[in-house]
C-alpha cells in the first residue's frame, strides 16, 4: 500500500511534466489541427537553454539564492523558446497553411529532426549534468517520501496552468485563440488577426515546453539532445487521451501517462517503460479516439 | 391523375438529431419508378442531411429507408450504392488529381472481373478487362460530351463541366435512384437549360428514378414532375410543382429569405 | 462510337519477359560489377537495393492509397526476425545436417533462403492485416500517429523476446543473400505496385486518396481497398526485412525505431508521393548521400533534415511529383508516317 502511493506520487509530479508539453500540442492543435512533431524537441532545446543560463549565472554572477537563481533560468528559457516556437512557426509552418496536411505533418518531422540534430552538432551528443538549482532535499511522511524537488515541479506546473487558464478565459487573446480554433475562416471574417493568434500559440506552447524542460532537469538531471523524442511522443498521447484541443483534458492526460509509466516500471518492468504510452495511445484511438474530456463531433459533408 | 408508379425508393418517418438539433423531424418521402422527384426548402432546412443519411453517410435515429423494398438504412455508404443509388456532392467532389476517364473507370471499379493475382501477373483476362472498362468509360464520356477532355486532371475541368463528369460518375456506378445536390449551381442560364436537357434525356434513356435538390425554381419547375418541400427539417408540403408554386405554407417559409424572388419566379 | 478494341494480348507473357530479362541483367551485374567495385560499394548498392524496396511498398500505402502510414520499420522488423529465426532455428542446421556437395548445398540453400523471405514476408502482412483492420478506420494524422504506436509495440515485444536476442540483438543469421536477391526482390516490388496501380483496384486507392468519402459514394469498399494496400505493403516490407537479417547477419531492435519508419516517409515524399520512379531515385540518393557526405559527418544529418524542410517548402510534391519514367524520355519518338 505505501508502494503504492509512493509510486502515485512519483506518478504524479511526472505527470505535471508531461502535461506541460501536452498542452503545447493540445493549443496547436486546436488552432491549426498540426500535430507538431517539433515539440518535444523544443523542450530540449528549453532544457539546454537552462543549462547555460545557468552556467552563464554561476561563472558571472557568483552566488545567487537557489530559488532567484531557478526563477532567472526558468524565465530565460521560457522566453528563448518563446522566441524559438515563433521563428518555427514564422519560417516552416505559416507557409504551408493552405498547404494539405501531409505536407504540414512532415514538414513537423523534418523541424524535428533538423533540432535534434542541429543539437547534437551544436550541445554535443553527450548526456550533460544538469545544474542542480536547488539542493534536494527530502521530507518523510510517514513511510512515504516525497522531494523538495517534486513539490517544486508540481506548484511551478499548478501557476503556470493557472496563468495559462487565466490567459485563456481571460484576456482579449485568449478569447480570439478559443474563436480561431472554432473556425479559422469564421474569425478572420470578424477582424480576428489569425496569423497574430496562431504565433502567440507557438509562444505560449513552446513557453511551457521550455518550463518542462527545467522541470525535468531539476527531476532527472541529465540532459542530451534526443531527450525529447519520447516525452514528445508521450505528451502527444497524453492531449490524445485527454482529448486533442482540450486543455483540461490535456492536463489529465498528462497525469495518468505519468501515474502509468511508474506503475509500469514499479510493478512490471523497465523495458515496458515506453511501450504503455503506445498501448495506452492505441486503445484511446480505437475505443474512444475522442479522447476523455473531447466532446463526438460527427463528420460532416 | 394516372396511377401513381412503383415505389422504388421509401423514406419513412425519418428522424436525425446531432447534439440537441433536431435536423430531420419525421418526414417521409417516396420516389417513384422512372420518377424525376424535387426537394426544395430554404438553407438550412436538412435537404442535405437527407440525401447524406439515404447514401449512408448518417445513420437515422428513427425509421427506415427502403430501396425497392429492402432495408437500406444502416448499411455503409459503399454497399447502398452498391444496391443502386447514386450521388452527386453539392460542393464538387471529383478525384480533382485523377484524370477525366480515370474518374469514370474508377467508379466503374466494381464491375471489373479480374482479381488480385490476375492484376499482378498482368494477366490476359485483367487486360481484356481493362479494355472492356475503358472502352465502356469513353462511350460515357461521349454521352456527357466530355470525351474532348478524357486525358485532362478532373480539377483542370472548366466549372460546368465538372458538373457534368460528376453526374457521368454517378452514373457509371450503374444506379437505379439518381441524386443530384443542387446541380445547377453557379451555373449560367445557357448551361442550366442544357444540364436541364440532360437531366431529362437521363431519365428517359437509363430508366432512372431522380431524386433533386435545387434552388432555382425554374429548374424545379421545369423538370420536376412532383416536389416535396423541406423546411426546419419538416415536410411542409408535396404535390405537383404547380400546386406547391400556391401553398400558402410554403410561400411563408421562403418570405424574407434571400430565395423569395426565385421562389415567386 | 466505340473504337475497335485495342487488346493488349499476352501481356502477362510480356510482364515476365521483361522480369526475366532485369534478373538476367541483375545476374550478370552480380558477376562482373559488383565483384569488381569491392565489398563497400556492394553494401551500399544492397542497401539501396533494400531501401528501394522499402520505399516503393510504401509508396503504395501512402503516396497511391494516401494513407499516412509511419510504421513500416515495424512490418521489416516482423519480417526480418521470423525469417532469421526460421532459418537460424530450423532451415540451417537441417542443411548443415545434410552431408551435400557444394553445388547442390548452394541451390538448397537458395531455396531455404526463398522461403524465409516469403515467411517473413508473411508474418508482417499478417501483422499488417491485424494492424490495418482497426487502425485504418482512422484518418490523416491519427492514422500516423496509430501507425508509429503499432510499430513502436512490435519493437518492444521483439525486444522482450528472449529467443530472438532481445535486447543483445540476434546474431549468427547465415549469410545467405547478396546484391542479387536484393535486387529481384526490388524488381519484384515495383513490378507488382506497378501492375496493381494501372489496374482497376490501383485507381480505386487512388480515387480514396482524393476524396475517401466520395469514392465510398461511389461504390469502394474504403476500409478493404485501404487494408489490402496495406497489407501488400507490409508484406514487402517484412521481405525487406529478410533480405537484411540475411545479408548483415545481426539484426537488432534499434535499427527499427519509428525514426528509421520516418527514413522511409521521407524517401516517398521527396521522391514525389504516387511515383514509383520517385521513390527508386530518392531512395537511391539518399542512402548514398549520407555516405558521401561522411566527410562532413556531424553536418550530415543536418543537411539531411534540412533538405526535407526546405523540399516541402519549395517543392511539396516531391522530385517526380506523381509522374512515372517512360522509354520515350530516352528514346527518340518514332515519326508518325
Amino acid at each position: 500500500m505505501e508502494q503504492f502511493v509512493q509510486q502515485l506520487i512519483n506518478g504524479l509530479s511526472l505527470g505535471t511534466i508531461y502535461a506541460l508539453i501536452a498542452l503545447g500540442y493540445t493549443m496547436v492543435y486546436g488552432i491549426l489541427r498540426l500535430i507538431n512533431f517539433a515539440h518535444g524537441d523544443v523542450y530540449m532545446v528549453g532544457a539546454f537553454f537552462g543549462y547555460y543560463v545557468a552556467r552563464f549565472i554561476s561563472t558571472q554572477l557568483g552566488y545567487v539564492p537557489s530559488m532567484l537563481n531557478f526563477f532567472l533560468v526558468l524565465a530565460a528559457s521560457m522566453a528563448g523558446c518563446a522566441i524559438l516556437g515563433f521563428v518555427i512557426e514564422r519560417g516552416a509552418y505559416r507557409p504551408l497553411r493552405r498547404a494539405p496536411r501531409l505536407n504540414a505533418l512532415i514538414t513537423a518531422i523534418g523541424i524535428s529532426l533538423l533540432l535534434e540534430n542541429l543539437g547534437q552538432l551544436v550541445f554535443g551528443a553527450d548526456p550533460k549534468d544538469f545544474p542542480n538549482l536547488i539542493p534536494r532535499t527530502t521530507l518523510s511522511i510517514g513511510v512515504l517520501t516525497v522531494s523538495n524537488i517534486q513539490l517544486i515541479v508540481v506548484a511551478t506546473a499548478i501557476v503556470l496552468t493557472l496563468g495559462l487558464e487565466f490567459i485563456v478565459h481571460r484576456t482579449k487573446m485568449g478569447t480570439a485563440m478559443r474563436a480561431v480554433s472554432f473556425s479559422g475562416d469564421a474569425a478572420g471574417l470578424m477582424g480576428i488577426n489569425i496569423n497574430r493568434v496562431i504565433s502567440f500559440t507557438f509562444v505560449l506552447g513552446s513557453a511551457l515546453a521550455a518550463a518542462a524542460g527545467i522541470l525535468v532537469g531539476l527531476y532527472n538531471p541529465k540532459i542530451d539532445p534526443l531527450m525529447g523524442i519520447m516525452p514528445g511522443l508521450k505528451a502527444f498521447v497524453a492531449a490524445v487521451l485527454g482529448g486533442i484541443g482540450n486543455i483540461p483534458g490535456a492536463i489529465l492526460g498528462g497525469l495518468i501517462m505519468g501515474t502509468a509509466e511508474t506503475f509500469t516500471v514499479g510493478y512490471l518492468s523497465s523495458t515496458y517503460r515506453d511501450a504503455i504510452t503506445f498501448v495506452i495511445l492505441v486503445a484511446v484511438l480505437l475505443f474512444r479516439p475522442t479522447g476523455l474530456l473531447g466532446t463526438p463531433a460527427r463528420s460532416k459533408f | 391523375m394516372t396511377t401513381p408508379p412503383e415505389i422504388v425508393l421509401e423514406l419513412t418517418d425519418i428522424c436525425l438529431s446531432f447534439g440537441g438539433l433536431k435536423a430531420i423531424k419525421n418526414v417521409s418521402l417516396t420516389v417513384g419508378k422512372r420518377e424525376l422527384v424535387g426537394l426544395i426548402g430554404p438553407n438550412g432546412a436538412g435537404k442535405t442531411t437527407l440525401f447524406n443519411m439515404t447514401t449512408g453517410v448518417y445513420c437515422p435515429d428513427q425509421g427506415t429507408i427502403a430501396l425497392s423494398g429492402q432495408t437500406i438504412s444502416g448499411l455503409p455508404p459503399h454497399e447502398i450504392n452498391r444496391r443502386g443509388i447514386a450521388r452527386t456532392f453539392q460542393n464538387i467532389r471529383l478525384w480533382g488529381n485523377m484524370t477525366v476517364l480515370d474518374n469514370v473507370r474508377a467508379a466503374l471499379h466494381k464491375t471489373a472481373r479480374a482479381g488480385l493475382w490476375q492484376i499482378i501477373a498482368a494477366s490476359h483476362h485483367h487486360a481484356r478487362d481493362e479494355d472492356r472498362l475503358r472502352e465502356y468509360a469513353r462511350e460515357q464520356l461521349a454521352y456527357f460530351d466530355l470525351i474532348r477532355f478524357e486525358n485532362d486532371l478532373a480539377k483542370n475541368l472548366p466549372y460546368g463541366e465538372q458538373r457534368r463528369l460528376e453526374i457521368a460518375r454517378a452514373l457509371a456506378t450503374n444506379p437505379t435512384v439518381l441524386m443530384l445536390d443542387e446541380p445547377v449551381a453557379g451555373m449560367n442560364t445557357g448551361e442550366k437549360v442544357h444540364l436541364m436537357e440532360l437531366i431529362k434525356r437521363l431519365q428517359a434513356d437509363r430508366r432512372l428514378s431522380i431524386l433533386l435538390i435545387e434552388h432555382d425554381m425554374k429548374v424545379v419547375m421545369g423538370i420536376c414532375e412532383r416536389v416535396a418541400v423541406l423546411d426546419y427539417g419538416e415536410k411542409i408540403a408535396e404535390g405537383p410543382p404547380e400546386a406547391i408554386q400556391k401553398d400558402p405554407r410554403v410561400i411563408e417559409a421562403y418570405l424574407g429569405a434571400p430565395q423569395t424572388t426565385a421562389a415567386t419566379n | 462510337m466505340p473504337n475497335r478494341l485495342t487488346v493488349s494480348a499476352s501481356s502477362t507473357q510480356r510482364t515476365f519477359t521483361w522480369y526475366a530479362l532485369y534478373a538476367l541483367v541483375i545476374m550478370l551485374l552480380s558477376r562482373t560489377v559488383v565483384g569488381w567495385v569491392g565489398a563497400y560499394y556492394e553494401q551500399i548498392l544492397i542497401f539501396i537495393g533494400i531501401n528501394i524496396t522499402l520505399a516503393v511498398s510504401l509508396n503504395l500505402v501512402l503516396g497511391f492509397a494516401g494513407q499516412f502510414s509511419i510504421g513500416h520499420a515495424g512490418f521489416m522488423a516482423l519480417g526480418g526476425y521470423s525469417s532469421a529465426a526460421l532459418s537460424y532455428f530450423v532451415l540451417n542446421p537441417a542443411l548443415m545436417s545434410l552431408p551435400l556437395d557444394g553445388m547442390l548445398h548452394a541451390v538448397l540453400e537458395n531455396v531455404a533462403l526463398a522461403i524465409v523471405l516469403f515467411a517473413g514476408g508473411i508474418a508482417a502482412a499478417i501483422a499488417g492485416l491485424l494492424v490495418g483492420i482497426p487502425t485504418l478506420r482512422l484518418r490523416g494524422d491519427y492514422l500516423a500517429i496509430a501507425t508509429l504506436g503499432m510499430g513502436e509495440i512490435i519493437r518492444v515485444v521483439i525486444l522482450n523476446t528472449n529467443f530472438v536476442g532481445g535486447a543483445r540483438g540476434f546474431t549468427d543469421i547465415p549469410r545467405w543473400t547478396g546484391f542479387t536477391w536484393v535486387y529481384l526482390i526490388a524488381g519484384a516490388c515495383v513490378l507488382v505496385v506497378r501492375n496493381l496501380i494501372a489496374s482497376t483496384s490501383g485507381r480505386a486507392l487512388t480515387a480514396l486518396r482524393e476524396d475517401e468519402d466520395a469514392a465510398a459514394a461511389m461504390g469502394i469498399n474504403t476500409t478493404r481497398h485501404k487494408v489490402m494496400a496495406f497489407v501488400l505493403g507490409a508484406f514487402f516490407a517484412g521481405m525487406a526485412g529478410g533480405l537484411l537479417a540475411h545479408y548483415m547477419q545481426y539484426l537488432h531492435t534499434n535499427s527499427f525505431t519509428f525514426l528509421r519508419s520516418i527514413e522511409i516517409v521521407v524517401f516517398v515524399v521527396l521522391g514525389g508521393g504516387g511515383s514509383i520512379t520517385g521513390s527508386i531515385i530518392a531512395a537511391a540518393v539518399l542512402t548514398v548521400l549520407p555516405e558521401a557526405l561522411r566527410v562532413a559527418q556531424s553536418w550530415r544529418m543536418v543537411s539531411y533534415s534540412l533538405l526535407l524542410v526546405i523540399m516541402m517548402l519549395t517543392r511539396p510534391q516531391g522530385l517526380m511529383g506523381g509522374r512515372e519514367f517512360h522509354w520515350s524520355w530516352i528514346l527518340p519518338r518514332r515519326k508518325q508516317a
